[in-house]
């Protein structure tokens, strides 16, 4: 009798499955042996992913290649020398030779993610906040005009508010308390409501997507005792 | 005589510099003015320093009592060195500190240091400005060449002290503790400065260590009653400032085992009975949400067999859920455009979550790798690889995703050659862009950093329902086109995908039989917690 390659998966699943739902008892043995194995595959498979997704086909192959001219090799000896010194990290003694790739890596990364942030959601965002007082789209149209004025404005002051509350000047008053002025202190408070309504929102989505991962893999655990009956 | 001396001397000598050996021979010295023994023993002292001789030694021992001699004055006598009178004593006065056969004639104590001595001129002149009889001694050539040999009472008279070099020294308060035989055995000779010539004079201080065991106390308390009074009120105080102060405004129901089994229990068997089942109680969510319409629109728009590159940037433990949202998309997409998809990732784990998700719920589609598709494989350096990719991609993924046979197969294929990527040199020439991911970050790095490349590409995103409203976003401010989130948005695309049936079908009931169980939870555990909040208030209320 031939087991298939389905079969031994759905095997596998199953067991990790059952391993892992373990944890509703409390920490115990099987879920400490099912995430343990899990860490160990999963850093396996990540350290073959970078060695042959990245240091073979971008770094090895082309400097051992007869067809790379002598210019791209040289080039590459750039990163090739960054990893050899980015590997001195782990000798106590050595580290500090690795501070200079760290430095470039960490001012490089800084400034694309900087230059993103604005370009991509900062000023876009402020635009889209903006436009949606647009009225020239709804012309015509009461029901949607009026629906995206309400938009807007929920958005607009939604923005305002959640800023206010994170306004945290405040000014001392006779009795020696420090208290933010008047106006602020209403738009903070008004403020907080978004802010429970946006965790809500997160919380809601957290909790569905918890749900759907559970359903699957109940769904699977079904299905796959369902072959035997 | 010769036998006498020794004996005269050790009657003289304290008992640590009785036990020296003798280094020499005691020679007779062959003097016409022949001094009587102690004359001897203080050797070629001047007769100041004679009479300053203390009468007990360094270490505490008394020394030969002395003749009963009325104590000196402290005025200078006039036949002392003038030098001399500038350093007068402010100690007690002492008595002459040897016993001599003959009285020493009127030899006042040597001045111990005082205040107005103590400046840098006195001082100086005291080192450097030598004393006529020293300076004679010096200059004059020796009557007799022959060395006078060294004897016991040579090295007692050279190891004796004024009383205003002891003066100088510290109170002898530690040295007083040591005993005869530690210093005894300390034969040190000082070859230098003032103290030249005498031994064992100071202790060293390796050598030094109490003999004597230390005196015993007692470590019990010596207090009052009525400081151990204040020190147990002060003791209370403390004890009561470091003690938690309950909030008694608060109180909510607390997380245990049993609750969390219950809920545990209720959600496994409600769910696993509904799959079980195969029930469809629930129907389907009717009517698309603008997000999604945006997203039916897009992929409307693709042109037909036109390359759509898809990033899979999800976790693998997220996988049942981003299939399930996202099979309907493709399924339409493939059904209706057939498409030349491009897949490529930032995790690691996404190159074979898009091969899982190609051959399992897309596998009706027939799509081949290398001919219909096109796996890119893992992008690293993040957001600078998204970036770099943006700019030049194919320099930044040269190569497709292995899947030789050959586990250690080195051989790469340039990716940008084959069917599914040609024509395609830059990122603005794919006709749409296509996410799918379980993380806001991951869609933030991927909208901010190819938006100068892409244009006005459509670009859907597929999230999972957590990253959903941090995404949104970027739909209100018409940055992507689309966004299908969650099991919701597949359901929803689902009911647009010409009734093909779908993964999201099967989950709905247990997914909304899960979502009203959460609120039930939820809302009966305020409640609960309410009324334990009002019943706790008339508790109170009655108690006052």
């Amino acid at each position: 009798m031939a087991i298939s390659l389905d079969l031994i998966t759905g095997a596998i699943s199953f067991l990790f499955t059952l391993l892992i739902l373990s944890y509703v008892i409390g920490d115990n043995p099987l879920f400490k042996i099912g995430t343990y194995i899990f860490v160990g595959v999963s850093a396996g498979f990540i350290a073959a992913i970078a060695v042959w997704q990245v240091v073979i086909p971008r770094l090895v192959s082309p400097l051992i290649s007869t067809s790379v001219s002598i210019t791209e090799k040289g080039l590459l000896l750039v990163p090739l020398l960054g990893a050899l010194l980015l590997i001195m990290k782990i000798s106590p003694r050595l580290s500090g030779m690795g501070r200079i790739v760290m430095a470039f890596l960490t001012g490089v990364g800084a400034a694309v993610t900087i230059a993103g942030a604005l370009t991509g959601t900062l000023m876009p965002q402020v635009m889209g906040t903006i436009n949606a007082f647009d009225m020239a789209p709804y012309q015509g149209n009461a029901g949607l005009l009026l629906e995206s004025i309400t938009n807007g404005a929920i958005v607009l002051f939604g923005t305002i508010f959640t800023l206010s509350y994170f306004h945290f000047g405040a000014r001392p008053r006779a009795d020696g308390s420090m208290r933010r002025l008047g106006l602020i202190e209403i738009f903070a408070w008004v403020g907080r409501v978004f802010i429970g309504i946006t965790l809500g929102a997160i919380f809601a989505g957290v909790y569905a997507a918890a749900l759907t991962a559970l359903i699957e893999r109940l769904s699977s655990l079904i299905n796959f005792i369902g072959n035997f009956l | 005589m010769k036998s006498d001396e020794p004996a005269a001397a050790d009657a003289g000598l304290p008992a640590w510099l009785s036990g020296i050996p003798d280094a020499a021979p005691v020679e007779p010295v062959e003097n016409e003015n022949a001094a009587p023994a102690d004359d001897l023993e203080l050797g070629d002292i001047p007769s100041w320093l004679k009479a300053a001789a203390p009468h007990s030694s360094i270490f505490g021992e008394t020394a030969q009592e002395p003749a009963v001699e009325p104590a000196p004055s402290f005025d200078a006598p006039a036949d002392s060195a003038d030098w001399l009178n500038t350093f007068k004593s402010i100690d007690t006065p002492q008595a002459p500190a040897f016993a001599m056969d003959e009285p020493v004639e009127a030899a006042p104590a040597p001045p111990a240091f005082v205040p107005d001595s103590q400046s840098g001129e006195n001082m100086d002149s005291l080192f450097t400005d030598m004393p006529d009889w020293l300076s004679g001694s010096v200059d004059l050539p020796a009557a007799n060449p022959a060395p006078t040999p060294m004897t016991n009472s040579d090295v007692l008279a050279a190891g004796e002290l004024p009383a205003w070099v002891q003066a100088m020294r510290p109170v002898d308060t530690g040295v007083s503790q040591l005993s005869s035989t530690l210093l005894s055995s300390d034969q040190t000779l000082e070859s230098r400065g003032a103290l030249a010539g005498l031994q064992g004079v100071l202790p060293a201080a390796p050598g030094y260590a109490p003999t004597s065991k230390p005196k015993a106390y007692s470590i019990k308390l010596q207090a009052s009653e009525e400081q151990q009074m204040h020190a147990a009120l002060l003791e209370q105080i403390l004890a009561a400032e470091a003690e938690p102060v309950p909030i008694a405004s608060y109180s909510a129901l607390r997380t245990s085992r049993s609750l969390r089994w219950v809920i545990a229990f209720l959600l496994l068997t409600i769910i696993t009975s509904v799959l079980a089942m195969r029930t469809q109680i629930f129907t389907m969510p009717v009517g698309n949400t603008l997000d999604i319409n945006g997203a039916l629109n897009a992929i409307g728009s693709i042109p037909e067999g036109s390359p759509v590159l898809v990033m899979f940037d999800y976790e693998p433990a997220r996988v049942g859920e981003m299939e399930v949202a996202a099979a309907p998309v493709f399924d339409q997409m493939l059904l209706l455009r057939h498409p030349r998809l491009t897949f490529i990732s930032t995790n690691e784990s996404g190159a074979i979550l898009a091969e899982r998700f190609i051959t399992g719920p897309l596998a009706g589609h027939g799509y081949e790798s290398g001919i219909r598709y096109l796996n890119l494989g893992y992008l690293p350096g993040g957001q600078m690889g998204i970036r770099a990719f943006a700019q030049n991609p194919s320099v930044s993924a040269p190569y497709a995703f292995s899947q030789s046979a050959n586990l250690f197969s080195t051989t790469l294929t340039p990716a940008w050659t084959l069917p599914p990527l040609e024509g395609v040199t830059s990122l603005s020439q794919f006709t749409a862009l296509i996410l799918i991911t379980d993380n806001a970050d991951s869609a933030r790095a991927w909208i901010e950093q190819t938006t100068s490349a892409r244009g006005t590409l459509p670009f859907v995103v597929i999230s999972s329902a957590q990253a959903a409203p941090m995404i949104q976003p970027y739909y209100t401010s018409q940055q992507i086109s689309g966004l299908v989130s969650g099991l919701y948005g597949g359901a929803v695309y689902e009911q647009n995908n010409a009734g093909r049936p779908g993964t999201a079908r099967t989950y709905w009931d247990a997914y909304s039989i899960g979502m009203l169980l959460a609120m039930a939870l939820i809302l009966g555990g305020g409640l609960w917690n309410l009324a334990l909040g009002l019943r706790d208030r008339a508790a109170a209320r009655e108690a006052k």
